[in-house]
């Protein structure tokens, strides 16, 4: 009986228009009729309908009549649909979308495009951008975006490609596409646009993205007419690699390593406030690890500051700092191993009673948890610099899987006691 | 008719205001159009058309209403890539005396220095064969049976001759000042340096303190008692009984340049490259065979790594010869592409035990590179090698 009702249900659903799903109907024992979505919970059921959502009682429930749930009606709908056809695949994806149904209404663009390929609707809504005749992922946009300003193909990126990715970026991309953007406009000497552009961008300064545009705005504030002054040669290092570099003097914000350079000169005042506080940390007594760490903890905001504006700027600082860390780990590592040797050293002089045997080689296996707690947290902050720090990993490594060894006999031992 | 001849006014007035507008909305605004004209000048000036650079950026300092102050940084550029040192002092001057920037500031000083320097460059230090003539050259050569003592601020002088006593306190003085400035950071050295001139070899051998055997000088910085003595032990002639002018000319700045290397670095390690490869370069006389041997080795089958020379110490010097050689050219190449201040704070990150590469890198605050060191490697070998083929052509022409 359910199953004919279901039939005739969905049956007089394929007869609805777009854009209307069928309710599921709860007849009361007192005769009233409530439509909604329902759901059982225990002893209640509820009915959630367009003025809230009501709780009734099992017992004063006649009959419940499911309707069919927007998938169903997806599915047939779907099903009577031609599928050559992308004009109808198209109306059904946009239903689709209206019923919240978005992998449903993916699949469908994504079949669309395959039947014509160009369908500006469907392309656009699985993030593609027209730029050059062609469709291209937002990713591969900015990259091409970026192949066109190294180009100086300026005036097409500007008036087409930009705004065209704009449209088209979400909510991760964005920034990309405004930093480009930005870039784009001092490229073409449009230095007041490019303020505008990085003062929208720069936010409250947290992320990378806001702090190299926070720079920019102060750097474009400080050369309104794009004239910026080398004080030093740049790259820095060009001629010692052989890289022809930028004499020291004036140059044209609108070329890119000069540009740089403004970031680099930026990034060089939180490079040294980031010495600073490693200096601090430097002073701290050995015993005082906490005033080192927080120490440490200031000197890597600001080099993050650094590398947001030049990446890899601070890099052999935060080697250091890793190498000071593994140094305090390492000494506390030694104390416990220290405790371990006096402890273990001291079962072979008394005699104990198998309780007190017992409890001593708890009390080694502590020792040791603790050290390899050490040693892991010595892996954890050599990980990231893993080819300066090969030794400090290397040594970790090797020490861990004694202690895990060693631990594995204890373990035996104290089994073997129980 | 008069009604109508009022709207035809009010009707041209308004289109004369729209044009005006139009006109308006389509120049650019004031600050605009400097910088299209700054971006102009700029242009020129990149493109080596010093003149037109010059010419635009004048125009600009000299606009009645607002003239443009930093277009003076232009026309100075422009006047020294013109080698006109002196009316590239007078733009930076004009700069100057509105610049609100300490760095600014700084920077433009450096400038008008560096601008002086090359109008009127110092003159080298000649060799000491060259300055003296062979009158005084013999009286060099005389050996006294008292010892004289000669003192300055820094140094005391023992040697049994005494205007030779007088001549390696005021030479030493001199080399204090070259090496102290690039090696000692600017700070002043509030020490004095014992020096002893031994008759001859075997003098030198019997009394120098830490005197290697083959030498004919040496440094040492000994505590002995909670005293630090600092001294050197020079040769006053060859085993021909001749002055040795070498001896005022390398081995006095060299021994200098080690005792001061000392000094700096304290108990941490200075590479042995960086060590005696500053040390060279510091000496006076020019040093044509170690650039022409480390051109040959660079060149061949000889050559020592750079990576390897880097962490060479004393006892790992099987081919002497080619790692001083290639240490001098080495160092040489760092000292003609840094500053001071950046050579300087090279050796400060090496003392604070930086590799080479970091103490380089953090040096030039440059962004890390980790093929920075076959980079240097491949543009030092480079440099080197025509280095060494320039001294091989010039010593076949004027053969």
């Amino acid at each position: 009986m359910r199953k004919h009702l279901w039939i005739l249900t969905v049956a007089c659903i394929l007869a609805l228009p777009a854009g209307w799903a069928v309710a599921d109907r709860v007849t009361l024992k007192d005769g009233r009729v409530i439509t909604g979505s329902v759901s059982i919970e225990g002893a209640s059921v509820l009915v959630k309908a367009t003025f809230g959502t009501i709780r009734y009682d099992r017992s004063e429930v006649a009959s419940i009549e499911f309707g069919a749930t927007k998938e169903e009606i997806f599915a047939s709908k779907l099903a009577s649909a031609d599928q050559s056809d992308p004009d109808a695949l198209l109306s059904l994806a946009a239903w689709a979308e209206q019923q919240d149904l978005p992998r449903e209404a993916k699949r469908l663009y994504q079949q669309i495009v395959t039947l014509a390929p160009n369908q500006p609707v469907a392309r656009r809504k699985l993030g593609f951008v027209r730029i050059d005749e062609k469709w291209v992922t937002v990713a591969e946009g900015i990259q091409l975006a970026r192949s066109k300003m190294e180009a100086d193909r300026l005036d097409a990126l500007l008036r087409d490609v930009l705004p065209a990715l704009a449209a088209a970026a979400d909510a991760k991309s964005a920034p990309l596409v405004q930093e480009l953007l930005g870039e784009a406009q001092i490229r073409a000497r449009r230095f007041s646009d490019a303020a505008e552009t990085f003062k929208a961008l720069k936010g409250k300064g947290f992320t990378p993205f806001e702090m190299r545009a926070a720079a920019l705005v102060e750097i474009l504030a400080d050369n309104p007419d794009g004239l910026y002054v080398l004080k030093e040669k740049y790259p820095p290092a060009g001629e010692l690699t052989g890289q022809r570099p930028l004499e020291p003097g004036p140059h044209s914000l609108a070329s890119s390593l000069v540009l740089e350079a403004a970031l680099r000169d930026r990034a060089k005042a939180h490079l040294a406030r980031g010495q600073e506080a490693m200096r601090q940390a430097a002073k701290a007594p050995a015993e005082d690890a906490e005033t080192a760490e927080a120490a440490f903890r200031q000197a890597e905001r600001h080099f993050d500051r650094a590398d947001a504006l030049l990446p890899q700027l601070a890099r052999s600082y935060r080697v250091e700092i890793a190498r000071r860390r593994i140094a305090a780990l390492r000494r506390r590592s030694d104390e416990n191993a220290k405790r371990f040797d006096e402890l273990l050293e001291s079962l072979g002089r008394q005699k104990l009673s198998p309780a007190a045997y017992r409890n001593t080689v708890v009390r080694l296996i502590h020792y040791l948890d603790n050290v390899a707690d050490d040693l892991d947290a010595v892996l954890a902050v050599a990980k990231p610099f893993s080819r300066e720090l090969v030794f400090e990993v290397k040594w970790a490594e090797l020490d861990r899987n004694r202690i895990e060894e060693m631990r594995r006999v204890l373990k035996k031992e104290l089994d073997g006691n129980s | 008719m008069v009604i109508a001849r009022k709207h035809l006014l009010t009707a041209l007035s308004l289109a004369a205001v729209a044009v005006l507008v139009s006109a308006a909305a389509g120049l650019p605004s004031y600050r605009e159009s400097d910088t299209l004209s700054i971006q102009k000048a700029l242009d020129a000036l990149h493109d080596g058309r010093y003149a037109d650079a010059e010419a635009q950026a004048l125009d600009l300092t000299e606009r009645p209403d607002r003239p443009n102050r930093r277009a003076w940084l232009i026309v100075a550029r422009a006047r020294r890539a013109g080698s006109r040192h002196d009316e590239a002092i007078e733009a930076y001057q004009e700069y100057l005396s509105g610049c609100s920037s300490q760095e600014m500031r700084d920077y433009i000083l450096r400038q008008i220095g560096e601008c002086r320097a090359a109008a009127d460059p110092a003159p080298r230090p000649l060799p000491a064969d060259r300055r003296l003539s062979s009158r005084q050259l013999r009286d060099l050569a005389r050996v006294d049976e008292q010892v004289h003592l000669h003192s300055t601020e820094h140094f005391q002088v023992r040697a049994r001759n005494e205007k030779l006593a007088r001549l390696v306190a005021d030479e030493a003085e001199a080399a204090l000042g070259r090496i102290g400035g690039l090696v000692l950071a600017g700070r002043g050295y509030p020490h004095i340096v014992e020096i002893h001139v031994w008759k001859d070899l075997a003098e030198f051998r019997a009394h120098a303190v830490e005197a290697p055997e083959w030498a004919g000088g040496s440094f040492s910085l000994l505590v002995r008692n909670g005293v630090t003595t600092r001294r050197l032990d020079l040769t006053q002639l060859d085993e021909r009984g001749v002055f040795q002018t070498v001896m005022l000319d390398r081995v006095l700045p060299h021994e200098l340049s080690h005792l001061l290397l000392k000094e700096r670095f304290g108990d941490a390690r200075c590479p042995l490259f960086l060590n005696e490869g500053l040390a060279m370069t510091m000496e006076i006389a020019p040093s044509p065979d170690r650039v022409l041997l480390a051109g040959k080795a660079l060149m061949g089958k000889g050559k020592i790594p750079l990576h390897r020379m880097l962490s060479m110490q004393r006892h790992d010097l099987d081919r002497a010869a080619v790692f001083y050689a290639q240490s001098y050219s080495l160092v040489r190449f760092l000292r003609e592409r840094m500053s001071g201040e950046q050579f300087r704070s090279f050796m400060g990150h090496l003392r604070d035990g930086c590799s080479v590469q970091d103490a380089l890198q953090r040096a030039l605050v440059a962004p890390h590179d980790e093929d920075f060191l076959l980079r240097l490697a491949s543009a030092w070998e480079d440099h080197a090698i025509a280095d060494a083929q320039f001294l091989q052509a010039i010593s076949l022409a004027t053969d």
